[in-house]
């Protein structure tokens, strides 16, 4: 995306960044996020949904996206998928899966080069 | 702040460098390998207007540059290029090349000691990222703070320390006088403690 472009979702307009991440993170709930999933053609199921809810409450709790190795971790102690690892993670999201769950829940993109 | 990584002089600079620092690259160049430098936090602010870098200077090193501190520094346009003779890196690639490539026969792998106040907000969180960064290549991290550095661990900010010990990235050490104690964040440590972490660590980096 090289443009600033706005979605519509459930009537209400949201302004997006150039990126596509939501440039008011109030305008973000669940709706928000898939819509922005399928104009990237993703189909959201419980495993992205639960790598977009981690970071939401990873960011709330610490100010940043978590490192990988402490989603892999939580991801075997929370999910069914017990051998998760980044390969995991690059399957639900190929293009960098911490930066798109960042973008699909609402959050600023992330900086950190890390 | 230096280090080496075999025969080649690896320089890590977090502050604009002075007269002294480029003169200490062209020496190094000119005795041996092409010095590495990497330009992290505050430091990122000279690749715009690289104050007293000469032509010579400017083939004396590979100069690169932190690219999350880049974007930082550029919010309104975060994919504008670094300009040469500088290049984009990060500070995972970095580590690992300032890392050693097996295990190490140390008490201590990576010991970053954080003994100044933060800044300002930016500073704050660069001054956290190399040590996340450093976790994030599963190394074994201990972080020493201690006098002016322990405002880090206090005031706004100070929660995205807590993913060091909520998530075992590394060990936070407060260093503190023996009369005194710590009841904050990390755990307290005395200076003669702090002396032999610092003795006995495989590398030592100040932030």
């Amino acid at each position: 995306m090289n443009d600033a472009a706005e979605m519509t979702v459930d009537g209400r307009r949201i302004a997006l960044d150039s990126d596509g991440y939501l440039v008011d993170a109030s305008d973000w709930n669940e709706a928000v996020g898939r819509a922005l999933a399928e104009s990237s053609g993703t189909t959201l199921d419980e495993n992205h949904w639960w790598l977009i809810r981690f970071i939401r409450d990873h960011h709330q709790r610490y100010g940043m996206p978590p490192l990988m190795r402490v989603v892999i971790r939580a991801m075997r102690e929370q999910t069914g998928e017990h051998d998760a690892s980044s390969r995991t993670l690059y399957r639900l999201f190929p293009d960098g899966p911490i930066r798109e769950a960042c973008r699909l829940g609402g959050l600023p993109r992330p900086e950190s080069c890390i | 702040m230096i280090g080496g990584q075999g025969s080649t002089l690896a320089l890590w600079w977090r502050r604009s460098p002075g007269e002294d620092d480029l003169a200490a690259v062209e020496a190094a160049a000119s005795s041996g390998p092409r010095p590495a430098v990497f330009l992290q936090g505050e430091a990122v602010d000279w690749v715009a207007d690289p104050v007293g870098l000469t032509a010579a200077g400017r083939a004396s090193a590979d100069w690169q540059v932190c690219i999350g501190s880049w974007r930082r520094r550029h919010p309104d346009c975060p994919d504008e290029p670094v300009p040469p003779p500088f290049r984009a890196s990060t500070l995972t690639r970095w580590l690992d090349h300032i890392c050693p490539a097996g295990p190490v026969d140390a008490s201590t792998e990576l010991l970053f000691d954080v003994g100044r106040a933060p800044r300002d907000g930016r500073d704050r969180i660069e001054t956290l990222e190399p040590i996340l960064a450093a976790a994030s290549l599963d190394r074994d991290v201990t972080v020493l703070v201690h006098g002016d550095g322990r405002a880090h661990l206090d005031g706004p900010g100070a929660e995205a320390w807590d993913q060091l010990t909520d998530f075992d990235l590394a060990e936070l050490c407060v260093v503190h006088a023996p009369s005194a104690g710590w009841s904050g964040r990390g755990t307290g440590v005395e200076p003669e403690t702090a002396a032999r972490l610092r003795r006995e660590a495989f590398r030592l980096v100040t932030l």
